[in-house]
């Protein structure tokens, strides 16, 4: 199920949330078990068959943790090894088997069998948290849950189940035995819902318009049929556009979570923070898609020894790190380039501190407005060329997409003037709602105050009303996250 | 203060998300049964998702509404064109008029059928005219800048092979496209088909040009405006075009409904689209026109254009039991000869109308071969010429 079906919204949610908060928002067990069994109705809705891969995962992590939690030394460290070995398993199997089965044949010229089995919505981000769960165990950070509904609530969740936040168990673990529901907490979940509904349908499926259009265009090279070449203004129009489309999409979904989480009293983390106003690539990372860097980070760098074992270990494990990060994001080399795109840019960027710390940190804090202007272009030319990998199908296209991009043909200029003409109000829209609202505006929202409600209250209706009007008028459209 | 305003935006969230949900379970409990019993044995297979979310989304209450509220954020982002995913895509023209655009097309089947039916009718020795109906965007001219319409290229270049071989053609775009004409003049603004006064133009022009081709009587004044009692539906029809995006989008089109002025006396037959027989008989105001199909103004679901003939019809014959001629003609048309057929019938004795996309009899070849006719006239719409049943008319 999605977040913009009308089965969800009409359905699904106020029937949920109706018995959740008249009946069992007091009472703990009965409420994370009903909230728990409404995960897996959420899930099977739309995955009938793979809901029951989720329900075997849910019992085999709860099964380890559960063994795990009591022993110590070498048995609960074989058995923590075993769990996470069973997690990339599966997410090997139903992910990532055609892959590498196909990358495999192409290398060896072997004819090797390729897996047909679709991907299950979501595993990418279940299995995350499974692994925290058992890992979070094992470092004896929390306590193995003794009931096997806690387990099931934690890791089929289901406002965060298909595309996150990836929540670390340690950092959702008290909520899931004690929490409280307020009216403070449902209502701003409203307002954090509908924020997301309005990222996604208002602006992330606009600009999906002329990025598909410009990708489209790079794939066949035709536009309406004829031939067409691709201009380097169409290129870019495509590049920003998909950027600004996937950032609208995943933060709408990840702000539609976190909404969701509040108003069953659940306080799931942010998981962006206007990256695109970031002042380099490194700071990018850290306010976008949050929750899976501080898994990266938690769970694979610093167990890895993370930059405290001199600068070529600290490549290694950015390098290892960045590979899963694209691999993590689909089975394909061009989710890998795209993870390359990263590496490098934030590994040039810390080079000068691996040489010399203490002074790049004084640099860093200097920094004139020149340098700062030029860190935020650096950053929005990595972020959105990079991109490109993600978007495109395969990394030939995606080579032959950067290269219309700087190739400064103005061949198939017509896509550029149309797309451009009819959707540069979107591409407007999104750039200036990436940035931080203004100092003034911040405060005036963050205020507890009646006028203040009100004006929320009014910006949600509207916002509410245009996006169900596109949803009931079009129908839905699927998360980009949700493929992964 | 505060705390009563959160609990009122609370009550409100969920009290409207229950109401629809309410609205649209009532609308559509029937219809979400037979899904559900459609689903029955397919459980793990299939996502329900995918099964249920189209039925309700047919459901929802205060449709109308929500349409027009899409509309509204359109028209306020100034967007004039309007994606509706799977490749539907439609614009804001210049005048104020939807449409849709088409890509380049291969001439070769489209012309190589005609021809192929031509030269079969020469041989039986019977006259043949093919008409291409006007194109909505013959130029870009009225197009959002940089947007194509390749529509009337393909035209041409059908036209084009006719001409070399030569099959007798009328391309209504040249004839009927004024220079100082915009789209509204010939076409709904929010529909993709003629008007029926331009309807009624184009029957004229087809006549006349049979009258110079083969000498068949033509009575000028059945194609001329006079001669009809005109109602008009003022700021009523809501096209296909228009009921994607409500009137507060491109407005809502004027529907007008003709009645000769002299007497008429016709009969009706046909087959709808379960089989059925349809007979009528009498004048032409109730047996060639149904006002039932006017519906409720700015309706989304009204489709006025049916108002003349009735449908789609697979097969239907007209008979014009005042006319003194005794021509026999067939027509294969597409749904641009719903208001043409009523004004052709006008001046003809019998015309058998044939639409090859829901003709369940067989292919035109084949009713050729077991029927006379004095004459055939294909007229088509620039897009659905190149729909394959209209390629493969049985000739190949």
């Amino acid at each position: 199920m999605r977040f913009t079906e009308t089965g969800f919204l009409f359905f699904f949610l106020p029937v949920v949330f109706a018995v959740y908060f008249l009946f069992l928002r007091r009472r703990p067990r009965a409420g994370n078990a009903f909230l728990a069994a409404a995960s897996f109705v959420f899930y099977a809705w739309g995955e009938p068959f793979f809901v029951f891969v989720m329900a075997f995962s849910v019992v085999v992590n709860y099964a380890f943790a559960f063994f795990m939690d009591p022993v110590s030394g070498k048995k609960r460290k074989l058995l923590h090894i075993a769990a996470v070995v069973f997690d990339v398993a599966l997410l090997g199997a139903l992910k990532y088997a055609a892959f590498f089965s196909k990358s495999l044949a192409a290398l060896t010229g072997l004819a090797l069998p390729v897996s047909d089995i679709p991907l299950p919505a979501g595993i990418s981000f279940y299995t995350f948290q499974a692994i925290s769960y058992v890992t979070d165990v094992y470092r004896g950070k929390e306590k193995a849950e003794s009931g096997l509904i806690n387990t099931a609530l934690y890791i089929s969740f289901f406002p965060q189940l298909i595309a996150g936040p990836i929540v670390r168990y340690s950092v959702i673990a008290e909520e899931i035995r004690r929490r409280g529901c307020s009216s403070r907490d449902v209502s701003d979940g409203i307002f954090l819902f509908i924020r997301g509904l309005g990222k996604k349908v208002l602006l992330a499926d606009r600009l999906a318009v002329p990025a598909d259009a410009a990708f489209r265009i790079a794939k066949s090279g035709k536009w309406i049929g004829a031939q067409t070449g691709m201009s380097a203004p169409m290129a870019w129009l495509g590049a920003l556009a998909f950027g600004l489309q996937i950032y609208y999409d995943f933060s709408g979904y990840s702000d539609m979570a976190v909404g969701l989480g509040r108003m069953f009293g659940f306080h799931l983390p942010e998981n962006f923070r206007n990256p695109l106003a970031a002042g380099s690539v490194s700071e990018f990372w850290r306010r976008w898609h949050i929750t899976l860097g501080e898994w990266f980070r938690d769970y694979v760098y610093i167990p890895l020894g993370g930059s405290r074992e001199g600068s070529a270990k600290r490549i290694r494990n950015l390098f290892l790190v960045w590979i899963l990060t694209g691999l993590w994001h689909g089975a394909g080399w061009n989710f890998v380039l795209w993870g390359m795109v990263f590496f490098t840019a934030i590994l040039l960027e810390k080079l000068p501190a691996m040489a010399g710390p203490g002074k790049n940190a004084r640099k860093e804090r200097k920094k004139g407005p020149a340098l700062r202007a030029a860190g935020h272009l650096w950053t929005l030319l990595v972020f959105f060329t990079g991109m490109v990998f993600f978007r495109a199908d395969s990394a030939g296209l995606a080579f032959r997409y950067l290269s219309s991009m700087f190739r400064f043909s103005t061949a198939g200029q017509d896509a550029f003037t149309f797309y451009g003409s009819q959707y540069g109000i979107f591409l407007a829209a999104g750039a200036l709602f990436a940035l931080p609202a203004p100092a003034a505006v911040r405060r005036f929202l963050q205020k507890d105050t009646p006028a203040v409600l009100l004006v929320k209250m009014f910006l949600a209706a509207v916002v509410f009303i245009f996006s169900a009007a596109f949803i009931v008028n079009v129908g839905y459209t699927p998360f980009i996250y949700f493929a992964f | 203060m505060n705390k009563a305003i959160r609990k009122t935006i609370i009550a409100a969230f969920f009290g409207v998300l229950i109401l629809l949900g309410a609205g649209t379970f009532l609308s559509g409990k029937d219809a979400l049964k037979d899904t559900a019993a459609g689903m029955k044995g397919r459980l793990l297979g299939e996502s329900a998702s995918k099964a249920v979310e189209p039925v309700l989304l047919e459901n929802v209450p205060f449709r109308y509404g929500w349409i027009s509220a899409n509309g509204i954020f359109y028209r306020a982002a100034g967007m004039e064109h309007i994606f509706r995913g799977n490749g539907v895509e439609r614009f804001l023209l210049r005048d104020g008029s939807m449409t849709n655009v088409h890509p380049t097309k291969e001439s070769g089947p489209v012309a190589d059928a005609v021809v192929s039916l031509s030269d079969h009718l020469e041989m039986k020795g019977i006259p043949f005219l093919h008409v291409f109906v006007p194109v909505k965007n013959p130029d870009d001219s009225f197009l959002p800048a940089g947007m194509h319409d390749y529509t009337y290229e393909n035209v041409l270049s059908v036209l084009d092979v006719l001409r070399e071989h030569g099959v007798p053609s009328i391309d209504l775009t040249a004839e009927m496209w004024t220079e100082d004409a915009v789209p509204s003049d010939i076409f709904y603004r929010t529909d993709h088909h003629w008007t029926a006064e331009s309807g009624m133009r184009g029957a004229g022009i087809i006549r006349g040009k049979k009258k110079d081709l083969y000498g068949f009587p033509y009575h000028e004044e059945v194609f001329r405006e006079d001669c009809y009692h005109k109602t008009v539906y003022e700021d009523w029809y809501l096209g296909s075009y228009g009921a994607e995006v409500g009137p507060l989008y491109a407005g809502a089109d004027d529907f007008s409904v003709f009645s000769p002025k002299a007497e008429t006396d016709f009969t009706f037959e046909a087959l709808d689209y379960y089989g059925l027989p349809v007979n009528r008989e009498g004048p032409f105001d109730g047996t060639l026109t149904d006002r039932s199909h006017i519906g409720k103004k700015r309706s989304l679901s009204t489709q006025c254009y049916y108002t003349y003939i009735g449908s789609n019809y697979g097969i239907c014959t007209v008979v014009n039991r005042r006319s003194e001629g005794t021509e026999k003609i067939l027509l294969i048309r597409d749904s641009f000869s719903g208001v043409l057929l009523p004004f052709l019938c006008m001046n003809y004795r019998e015309v058998t109308a044939i639409d090859p996309r829901y003709y369940p009899f067989g292919t035109v070849k084949e009713y050729l071969d077991g029927h006379d006719v004095d004459a055939v006239i294909m007229v088509t719409g620039p897009q659905t010429a190149f729909h394959e049943e209209f390629t493969q008319l049985g000739f190949g």
